[in-house]
């Protein structure tokens, strides 16, 4: 994954489009930055298992989740009014390409 | 012309408050400083001038009825482009969100409001917090107050420029791997990154939300407590928001010495930092062994992996994050119809800058079903890992001393080409992001060509209270105010 | 038409229902209404759920809480915590081109796993009851997920070629959806129809849903045979068409391999007009989640055995439940027990009237024989007035009147026939029965005295009849003729009769 075409494809997948004059230094770039991250091949530690997820997320019991009634987040009062006007509107729906 | 902007805060708010000084005058000056001053540092986005003169006469009523006032009465404080302050452009330095206006205030600006702080205007950055220097912006590269032809430091560039240039006393920017106390380090300032769940992220435009912190910037810790009591925390608006024991305080200097904190120096990563940062920063820890404390060397291990886990998970998240900025709901102007959805979102997507599109490319790579366990699930074995170490350390210290930056600020366009390079650069301060603990860089000294440094500090979660005491001892022993003269 | 399939297809059906938590109050993230029907466009939408920049999820505790009911329903496990993950595509009614979703691959993240489904004790197939222990097998669940709904795309113009671009409505964006994933265990087109009925009677039962709200419940289906390649269908918008789309999906297989062309692996979409399969996109199939943990959730510790019994406290009796119920402590059959238990509202109804009149016998018999027939009627013609299970179960009235029927039937022994004719006038009238009954006046008299003082007296007219009868039982009949017709029917002919042969053969 280096290569111009790979850069391509990931480009495809990730719904960016890159100029083709960019292509080449963007190519060398990502190779420089897999470079750093290949460093940690050489971190190893059999105690660690890769098909579980380590992350830090904090845990919080149900109790503290929010209840299920209305106005519970957004309170209903004329200066918090939700005022959201889309980019393209046609009569409320928001205007999409076409799939 | 008054020379009022050079007040801290905490002065301001009193003089206000007793009414000596009205928050009209104030913002006045303010203004007329902004004005002057920023055409040089480019450190604004967006100025609120008109609703901040509003917001300062309100303010100004409810002391004349005697009606209690909040604790940051009549203070303007600049606010990152990334926060959310409903009716403002909201653009994350990106043209994606040139022409995007926030329907919803923040839960830091909210608290701010509430407060009787003036929302003064947004401030420069790196576009959606991704980099280091503050020159990856539309609106041009921030510059160093100290030498405008130097970086700020990033990504909260602005943030920090504009509490050193002495246009604005208090300033929110958010740290993601580093983002507050980089540019901290460079403008010689005070910039806090709380810990993990402290503060709301509700508003924060997210990068990399499971490392990022909003936190204030001030010239000196007494501006710092304040700012940091009404932002910090539980937040109903945010589910990673946990609740705090008590308020921040500054302690009296028998108060913070009674106990013994125990010191942890990071001697290793003082000694590969730029010689003059070195020297610097051992000189100021000889000074601390005149307190009571129990200094002692220490170390980190597995350090050599922190970076590359570090932005394996930031360029992941980031590329998960950055997703919604299709421009089919909000954005900038253009039409979705004639086209097929999939090169309509390529095609609006192609206004991310550069290095945002290569984080967004490497994070979806990293993320890809046949290399996640090679690259997202060791980086956060690895974060564990660094995690595990520094909670071993915490149980033998209070605080840990460190750098901020190894090197001193560099010249615009400088490093700019070489992104490996800059990443290395954040090792010493993404150590605070990937554990979650609290963080703070505040100035340490100048070197001999006038450039600013920093020392950092990280205590354990929801110790900020300790950091701010050793901020406290610090900025009485150590006082840079004669030299803001200059600016 | 014969596609009943043979066992040595060996097919296998595997089954993925979303169900949307319509009983909920708002939205999984977000305090918008979960209810987005008969709103305008975009009208049911907040920050979060349109995925404004900076918004973040707020987790809807008691869309936990329903969900996990779901997953007590299926036996699944639920675990000490619960965690949830992104799910990463692209789509334009998809605000933030994720869905939030839970995934277990690197750990147990849903609400519920390694569930059960047992056709043995399901309520709804009372007909083909004699296959149940032969070849219906047990469904094993895989996991039950809690996840968001995304928005919905229209097109002005019914021929998409014709349109230039999409109408989109975020309404649905944010509403909970259940999904609950099985594996391949079906082996029988019927039995997918008959599970899905069972799902949806079971939602009603423990109330997080309801199935008759257009787009609240949804299937996909993966169908393999001889153990090939799997096919999912996805996009099949009436429960209906699932059985048609399996046995479509069936022939169209068959026929590859009866021409040796291999069954691909793929994705295929229910043709809805057509009644037919067709290939998805091939993009699609590709498709790479790039799943990871939300860091925006913590994980939620439900808190083990404690919220689970808590819930279960809480949580309406199940079908099968209440089938045990009915056929082991009522002694009702099993045939009328599932008839009752098939509908939550005939079952609640049969439920309320015991309320009146504790016999559930005779109140199982009147609803069934009875009030269903009725109902059945009434769906039949067009111009009377309909009576609906739903009028009926709206006011105490009519399960007190099956109540009544029952007693007055149980107690007053009344012949079934008078017992009809009390009850459609009070269903006509909404009269009392036995008010009715009263000026029908055909209570039956059971007082044995009045009866014997009767007889005594036309012994002792003609005296003849008690010698007759020592040799011809049929006098007792001529006598419990003259006695009906003194009592104008009321009196209890079987009572009535003993009585005679006793009174006849003492008095002599
Ligand atoms: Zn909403």
């Amino acid at each position: 994954m280096s290569t111009e075409d790979d850069v391509k494809k990931l480009c495809d997948l990730s719904k960016l489009e890159i100029p083709d004059e960019m292509i080449m230094e963007t190519a060398k770039k990502v190779k420089d930055v897999l470079g750093l991250f290949s460093k940690l091949d050489e971190f190893t530690n059999s105690d660690f298992d890769l098909n579980t997820v380590n992350d830090l997320r904090i845990e919080k019991s149900i109790d503290s989740l929010r209840a299920d009634t209305l106005f519970s987040v957004h309170v209903d009062n004329k200066d918090n009014k939700f005022d959201f006007k889309p980019l393209n509107s046609k009569n409320g729906f928001i205007i999409g390409p076409r799939i | 012309m008054s020379q009022l902007f050079r007040e801290p805060a905490n002065v301001i708010i009193n003089r206000i408050k007793r009414g000596e000084l009205t928050a009209e005058e104030y913002i006045s000056v303010i203004i007329d400083r902004i004005n002057n001053m920023d055409t040089k540092i480019n450190s604004f986005i967006t100025k609120n001038f008109e609703n901040a003169i509003k917001r300062s006469r309100e303010i100004d009523k409810k002391i004349q009825k005697g009606e209690k006032t909040g604790v940051l009465t009549g203070i303007p404080v600049g606010i990152k482009d990334n926060i959310s302050v409903k009716g403002l452009k909201n653009t994350c330095a990106s043209r994606m969100l040139s022409n995007y206006i926030s329907t919803y205030d923040a839960t830091v600006i909210e608290h701010i409001k509430s407060e009787d702080g003036i929302i003064i205007g947004k401030l420069n950055m790196d576009e959606f917090g991704m980099g280091s220097t503050s020159e990856l912006s539309p609106y041009g590269p921030v510059r160093n107050p100290w030498n405008h032809e130097y970086v700020a430091g990033g990504s909260s560039g602005g943030s920090a420029a504009a509490v050193s240039s002495l246009q604005i006393p208090i300033s929110l920017g958010s740290d993601t791997g580093g983002s507050i106390r980089c540019p901290a380090s460079f403008c010689s300032v005070i910039g806090l990154k709380p810990t993990y769940g402290s503060v709301s992220r509700n508003g924060l435009i997210s990068y990399s939300n499971s490392m990022e912190q909003i936190g204030p910037i001030a010239r000196t810790i007494f501006d710092i407590v304040p700012i940091l009591n009404t932002i910090s925390g539980e937040d109903r608006m945010d589910n990673t928001t946990v609740v705090l024991k008590s308020q921040y305080r500054i302690k009296s200097l028998e108060e913070i010495l009674s106990s013994k904190l125990r010191i942890g120096i990071l001697s290793e990563l003082i000694e590969t930092s730029e010689a003059q940062i070195m020297n610097g920063i051992q000189e100021k820890i000889k000074v601390l062994e005149k307190f009571p404390f129990d200094l002692e060397d220490t170390r980190l291990g597995i350090l050599d992996f922190a970076v590359a886990a570090y932005y394996i998970i930031a360029m992941a998240e980031a590329s998960s994050n950055l997703s919604r900025f299709d421009n089919i709901r909000y954005g900038y102007y253009s039409n979705p119809e004639g086209y097929d959805w999939r090169s309509y979102f390529a095609k609006s997507r192609s206004l991310f800058g550069d290095e945002v599109k290569r984080r967004i490319l490497l994070g979806s790579y990293v993320l890809s079903a046949g290399y996640f366990g090679k690259y997202y699930a060791k980086a956060q074995i690895v974060r564990s890992r660094i995690r595990n170490e520094f909670e071993k350390l915490f149980m033998k210290y209070d605080v840990l001393i460190l750098p901020t930056m190894p090197v001193l600020p560099f010249k615009l366009g400088e490093r700019i080409s070489n992104p490996v390079d800059l990443y290395n650069l954040d090792l010493f301060t993404i150590l605070a992001n990937l554990t979650g603990f609290p963080a703070i860089s505040i100035p340490a000294g100048f070197s001999q060509e006038g450039f600013p440094f920093g020392i950092q500090f990280i205590a354990n979660a929801f110790d900020e209270q300790k950091l701010i005491d050793l901020a406290v001892l610090f900025e009485k022993e150590f006082d840079y105010k004669e030299r803001f003269e200059s600016i | 038409m014969n596609t009943k399939p043979v066992n040595e297809d060996l097919l296998k059906i595997g089954l993925e229902i979303h169900c949307q938590l319509t009983n909920l109050n708002t939205k999984l993230f977000c305090d918008c209404l979960c209810n987005y029907r008969n709103h305008l466009p975009n009208e049911n939408t907040c920050p979060i759920c349109l995925g404004l920049p900076g918004s973040l999820p707020l987790l809807n505790k008691r869309a936990i809480e329903f969900a996990a009911m779901i997953c007590l329903a299926f036996k699944c496990k639920i675990p000490e915590r619960i965690s949830f993950y992104r799910k990463n595509y692209f789509y334009p009614d998809l605000p933030k081109n994720f869905q939030i979703t839970q995934y277990n691959s690197y750990e147990t993240s849903s609400i519920g796993y390694n569930g059960l489904y047992d056709f043995a004790n399901d309520s709804s197939h009372g007909k083909d009851k004699s296959n149940i222990n032969n070849n219906k097998p047990t469904i094993r669940i895989t996991r039950i997920q809690l996840e968001e709904d995304p928005g919905k795309v229209t097109y002005e113009e019914d021929k998409s070629s014709v349109n230039n671009y999409t109408l989109i409505d975020y309404n649905r964006a944010g509403v909970p959806l259940v999904e609950i994933v099985t594996e391949p265990d079906f082996s029988n087109p019927s039995d997918v129809r008959i599970f899905l009925n069972e799902i949806i009677n079971i939602f009603e039962y423990i109330g997080v849903c309801d199935p008759t709200l257009e787009g609240s419940v949804r299937c996909d289906v993966n169908v393999s045979l001889r153990n090939g390649k799997k096919v999912e269908i996805k996009n099949i918008s009436s429960f209906k068409d699932v059985e048609k789309s399996i046995l479509y999906e069936i022939t169209r297989q068959k026929t590859l391999i009866m021409h040796d062309i291999a069954v691909q692996s793929e994705t295929r979409h229910w043709d809805e007009k057509r009644k037919i399969t067709i290939p998805a996109r091939s993009k699609e199939e590709e498709e790479d989640y790039k799943y990871f943990p939300e860091p925006d959730i913590p994980k939620i510790n439900l808190g083990g055995e404690l919220f689970i019994s808590r819930l279960k406290s809480i949580m309406h009796e199940l079908p099968a439940e209440r089938l045990n119920r009915y056929t082991n402590l009522f002694g009702i059959t099993d045939h009328s027990a599932r008839i009752l238990v098939n509908s939550k509202r005939i079952s609640d109804f049969f439920e309320e009237s015991l309320k009146f009149y504790q016999s559930p016998v005779e109140v199982s018999n009147w609803i069934i024989n009875e009030m269903l027939t009725k109902l059945n009627e009434s769906e039949k013609h067009e111009n009377i007035d309909k009576i609906s299970i739903e009028k009926l179960s709206s006011s105490s009235f009519y399960p007190k009147l099956i109540a009544t029927m029952a007693r007055l039937v149980d107690e007053k022994s009344i012949n079934r026939s008078k017992a009809r004719e009390i009850f459609d006038i009070s269903l006509r009238t909404g009269e009392d029965p036995l008010e009715i009954a009263k000026k029908l006046d055909i209570n039956k008299i059971s007082d044995t005295e009045q009866i014997i003082v009767l007889i005594k007296k036309i012994a002792e007219d003609q005296p003849h009849l008690s010698e007759q009868a020592k040799n011809n039982p049929n006098v007792y009949n001529f006598i419990l003729g003259l006695i009906m017709k003194e009592t104008k029917g009321k009196a209890d002919p079987k009572v009535t009769l003993e009585l005679i042969r006793e009174t006849l053969n003492t008095s002599s």
